[in-house]
């Protein structure tokens, strides 16, 4: 009963602003702030990610990931395809970790 | 005022399909970098699903509720024995940003079918939506932006339900791929940093950062609600500052 509640709410969350959308339309500055919600969600759940990667085990991951991230923002300001992006910054990743931890022992 | 038109007015079959088929594989690959990333968060969900009591409940929200974090919260208060009102308040609690999502792409979606909605609705979340704001950015019909987010939309749908139900046969070992994690930040900044070039979407974002480090001990989904408000707050004051 509580998870068909739960979904019930959710699906009624993800459709009636796509279908309202018709019949209403927003003022044009609440359109033009809700333009600026995918940058504040996008970047919090980014760090949110971030904050949940698991580093133990692996030393010298802080350093890794950062240059993990720089190598991902700089490819995406390129304007290369994602996936182009995500490898860049997973070789990025493992390239940093490798090159700290011969240069720390 | 112009409307975009759906079909052309002497459409050709091959090109059509063509279209078609380009936008299949399209929307496919640019959610690849997501499956990868989510995957290891598909295989907990399945590995905690396995060893909890309420399995067939548990099963049903792969679908019904479809999102990672209400899933896991959820099954938490099962095993709590939490009640039907806190589990349904604290599931809503999570997935209320999912309405900010849907009416974020609203404008973007006014000229598509009711029918289309009612389904992209039911696989709206984070990478959906994600690469649907990408895909409005580049040049395409409605159609092509219609078809991009279904294929998109499906792969994660059907990967995540696949992987669900392999952590919940295989258990919690399969998760530990070192890395892989890693793929969903950089997915995601890839999506954001074209917005960083303007003042408002550079003060949104790190805003919303910022809320995300400070609120991360918070219940699931309510830091990105944080996050929103102070997002939406700086790029207002940014916005004035530069008019």
């Amino acid at each position: 009963m509580a998870v068909v509640l739960v979904g019930a709410g959710s699906y009624a969350f993800r459709v009636v602003p796509l279908l309202a959308a018709g019949r209403v339309r927003p003022m044009p500055a609440v359109e033009r702030l809700l333009g600026h919600v995918p940058p504040a969600v996008l970047s919090a759940l980014a760090v949110t990610a971030v904050l949940r990667h698991d580093a133990s085990g692996r030393p010298h991951d802080t350093v890794a990931v950062v240059v993990a991230l720089a190598v991902g923002m700089a490819l995406a300001h390129r304007r290369l395809p994602v996936v182009v992006t995500v490898a860049g910054g997973i070789a990025g990743y493992w390239s940093a970790a490798l090159g700290v931890g011969l240069v720390l022992g | 005022m112009l409307f975009t038109t759906d079909t052309p007015q002497a459409p050709d079959t091959t090109d059509t399909r063509c279209g078609v088929r380009r936008e299949v594989f399209a929307g496919a690959l640019a959610m690849a970098p997501f499956v990868v990333g989510y995957a290891p968060f598909a295989l907990i969900v399945g590995s905690i699903l396995g060893e909890s009591t309420h399995t067939g409940p548990g099963l049903a929200a792969t679908w019904l509720l479809y999102g990672g974090s209400v899933h896991l919260a959820v099954l938490r208060l099962f095993e709590e024995g939490a009640g039907l009102a806190a589990i349904v308040l604290t599931g809503l609690l999570v997935n209320l940003r999912l309405l900010l999502y849907s009416a974020t792409l609203a404008p973007l979606w006014r000229d598509q079918r009711p029918g289309f909605l009612a389904v992209a609705g039911a696989l709206l979340v984070e990478p959906s939506w994600s690469l649907a704001q990408a895909r409005h950015e580049r040049p395409g019909s409605a159609r092509d932006r219609r078809v991009h987010y279904l294929a998109a939309a499906l792969t994660l749908w059907v990967c995540w339900s696949g992987l669900v139900l392999v952590g919940m046969l295989a258990g919690a070992r399969l998760s530990n791929v070192p890395s892989v994690d890693l793929a969903v930040p950089i997915c995601l900044l890839a999506v954001v940093t074209p917005s960083l070039r303007q003042r408002p979407g550079a003060a949104a974002a790190a805003s919303g950062a910022a809320v995300a480090v400070v609120a991360r001990g918070l219940p699931a989904g309510t830091s990105v609600l944080l996050a929103v408000g102070a997002g939406l707050v700086a790029a207002h004051l940014a916005d004035r500052g530069t008019s």
